[in-house]
């Protein structure tokens, strides 16, 4: 029996809640938690083949305890704790460290830790491909283009390695930055025929290619609904960034529900593509949608009315951080793909 | 033309003594107009009578708070960020390098350092509130043209720190002299050595305190039943891995 799986747009709103949380929330008692929850995430749901330890993370994560504590304690000379006395003449960095500013940099720290964690579990649960297949159809080249220039990179790095080996058995080692001159050519040259052999392959196979029937439909409707989404996006854009003063969410919904419909509505210009394997929407999916928006939907809710809960501020007073249970009770909804996972059916 | 000269003689010698009795007061306005003091900034007008050695500052908070310090100087340098730490008050100040520090918080009104990082407070709205410096002049308030690490307090002048946005002067900051502000602050001018006083008057907004500990001992119930469940689920969801399909 195979562990279940869930559908990509499912993990897509885990993701979208796990990253909003982490990145509005600066308590502790809340990052700490949430990071639990994407630990518990990671080793119940990523299959064995693509788990990776999560040793390197362990080893960066002083790192940027490092970074975020030097940088704050050092440009932050507030608090009520000192913690020692540098002289003031010392440029930039004279003055009062305090533990006020100890405490705020490690909580940044913790909040990167559990942002670098989510992103990686996410990355180990989605498979790309059916992310891609998850795109509307009119801007599916754009995405398989991304995608084919981004694994331009490895093989840049594989084609390097290569030319390398075969310049030092030649007898041409690179010790110098001018040795590696020589090595520019053959490289440039290698991605060229490497860029013609993969744009062949792709129009091999109809990528771009247009079919017979020149859009019998109209797509007026959608046209205006693209242009009218663009519009109120830039509008809410504007308004957001101009303090506010017209209703910039409802002009953001409007943006997106036009683009959106846009998108949808509005006929291929390509060759239609058949898909053998079409993906199922179950019952698990719905669960896992609605346990995330409820969770997010709970924390928006307290952090636009209790913000003060959601924080924490240890200047000019270093005080315990604040504690929201309703928060707490609430994330844990976010481990629900976990506990499907363990107890629930399995697939076949 | 003897006649002439000698008329004009006598007009050069009248207009010699002239000049030498306006000159100190023309080297004065010269050297009046030199001073950085008086092009940067319009001057804030002394307190009458004898100058004590203390500065005055007035803080409002925006929502009719205000903070009334009188901070002696004791003929030691001090800039406008020195004399603000030295009223007593709490003061939440970060580095800008060669710009000096700006002030995020006084008391429990600002804003956090991230936010104090992005832009000193304000948002992109140029009607949001940030802390402003300004200084007392002759016709009221007005901005203060450096940062208050790079100007100097000088005794017998009053400085102000307002919680506004805008341009311009807020409206709301009453214009004090500097007897005003010490009787209002408490200040003992017959005290020796003399003391800092301040004094605050209106509502401020309540400042954060730690929760219950009954807040803290549900948090970590909460924290360590999802740590035992964690560990239950991820224990089940490795065992049915291993377990090979029928």
């Amino acid at each position: 029996m195979r562990l279940a799986t869930f559908d990509v747009r499912a993990w897509m709103a885990w993701g979208g809640s796990a990253f909003l949380i982490a990145l509005l929330a600066r308590n502790p008692f809340v990052l700490v938690e949430l990071g639990m929850v994407a630990l518990i995430v990671r080793a119940s749901c990523v299959p064995p083949e693509r788990l990776r330890g999560i040793g390197w993370m362990l080893r960066v994560a002083p790192l940027m305890l490092a970074i975020g504590v030097a940088f704050n304690v050092l440009t932050v000379r507030s608090g009520d704790r000192i913690l020692a006395s540098l002289p003031a003449g010392w440029p930039i960095v004279g003055g009062d460290l305090t533990w006020n500013a100890l405490a705020y940099g490690v909580v940044s720290a913790l909040a990167l830790f559990v942002l670098l964690l989510i992103g990686t579990t996410l990355g180990a649960l989605l498979r790309w491909i059916d992310l891609t297949r998850m795109l509307p159809q009119r801007i599916a080249p754009l995405a398989v283009a991304g995608s084919v220039a981004w694994v331009f990179l490895p093989e840049l790095a594989r084609a390097f390695t290569d030319i390398r080996e075969t310049m030092q058995v030649r007898g041409m080692p690179l010790r110098r930055p001018a040795s590696f001159l020589p090595l520019v050519v053959p490289l440039l040259a290698q991605g060229l025929e490497r860029a013609m052999t993969t744009a062949e392959v792709l129009e091999a196979r109809g990528f771009g290619g247009v079919s017979g029937a020149r859009h019998p439909q109209r797509t007026g409707g959608a046209d205006a609904a693209l242009a009218g989404g663009l519009v109120a996006l830039a509008a809410a854009t504007y308004d957001l960034f101009t303090g506010g003063r017209i209703a910039w969410p409802v002009l953001a919904a409007a943006g997106v529900a036009g683009l959106t419909f846009g998108l949808v509505r509005r006929p291929a210009a390509g060759v239609p593509r058949t898909r053998y394997r079409v993906a199922g929407w179950l019952g698990r999916d719905t669960a896992v949608c609605l346990a995330s928006a409820v969770a997010a939907g709970v924390f928006v809710w307290r952090w636009m009315t209790q913000r003060d809960l959601l924080a924490f501020d240890p200047y000019p007073r270093l005080v315990w951080p604040a504690v929201d249970l309703v928060v707490m009770l609430a994330l844990p909804l976010l481990a629900l793909p976990a506990v499907i996972v363990a107890y629930g059916p399995g697939e076949e | 033309m003897t006649g002439a000269r000698h008329g004009t003689g006598s007009g050069w010698r009248r207009w010699a003594g002239e000049m030498r009795r306006i000159l100190p007061l023309l080297v004065a306005c010269l050297l009046a107009l030199a001073s950085p003091g008086v092009t940067a900034a319009p001057t804030p007008t002394p307190a009458p009578g004898p100058a004590p050695a203390v500065a005055g500052l007035v803080i409002s908070y925006g929502d009719g708070a205000f903070s009334y310090a009188t901070i002696p100087l004791d003929g030691g340098h001090m800039d406008g960020m020195a004399l603000l730490k030295a009223s007593g008050l709490t003061v939440l100040a970060i580095d800008f390098g060669g710009y000096g520090q700006g002030v995020c918080k006084i008391e429990v009104v600002g804003c956090d350092i991230s936010a104090c990082r992005q832009r000193l407070c304000q948002t992109a709205d140029r009607d949001s509130p940030f802390w402003r410096y300004l200084l007392a002049g002759d016709s009221g308030w007005v901005m203060s043209p450096l940062g208050a690490t790079g100007m100097t307090a000088e005794a017998g002048r009053v400085y102000g720190w307002s919680w506004s946005g805008g341009g311009g002067a807020p409206p709301d900051m009453p214009l004090m002299t500097l007897d005003q502000v010490m009787a209002r602050s408490g200040f003992d001018p017959e005290s020796s050595p003399l003391h800092p006083a301040v004094r605050t008057t209106g509502r401020m907004p309540a400042a954060m305190v730690g929760p219950a500990r009954e807040a803290y001992l549900g948090a970590a119930v909460i924290l360590l039943v999802l740590g035992a469940g964690g560990i239950a689920v991820v224990r089940r969801a490795s065992s049915r891995a291993r377990t090979p399909a029928p």
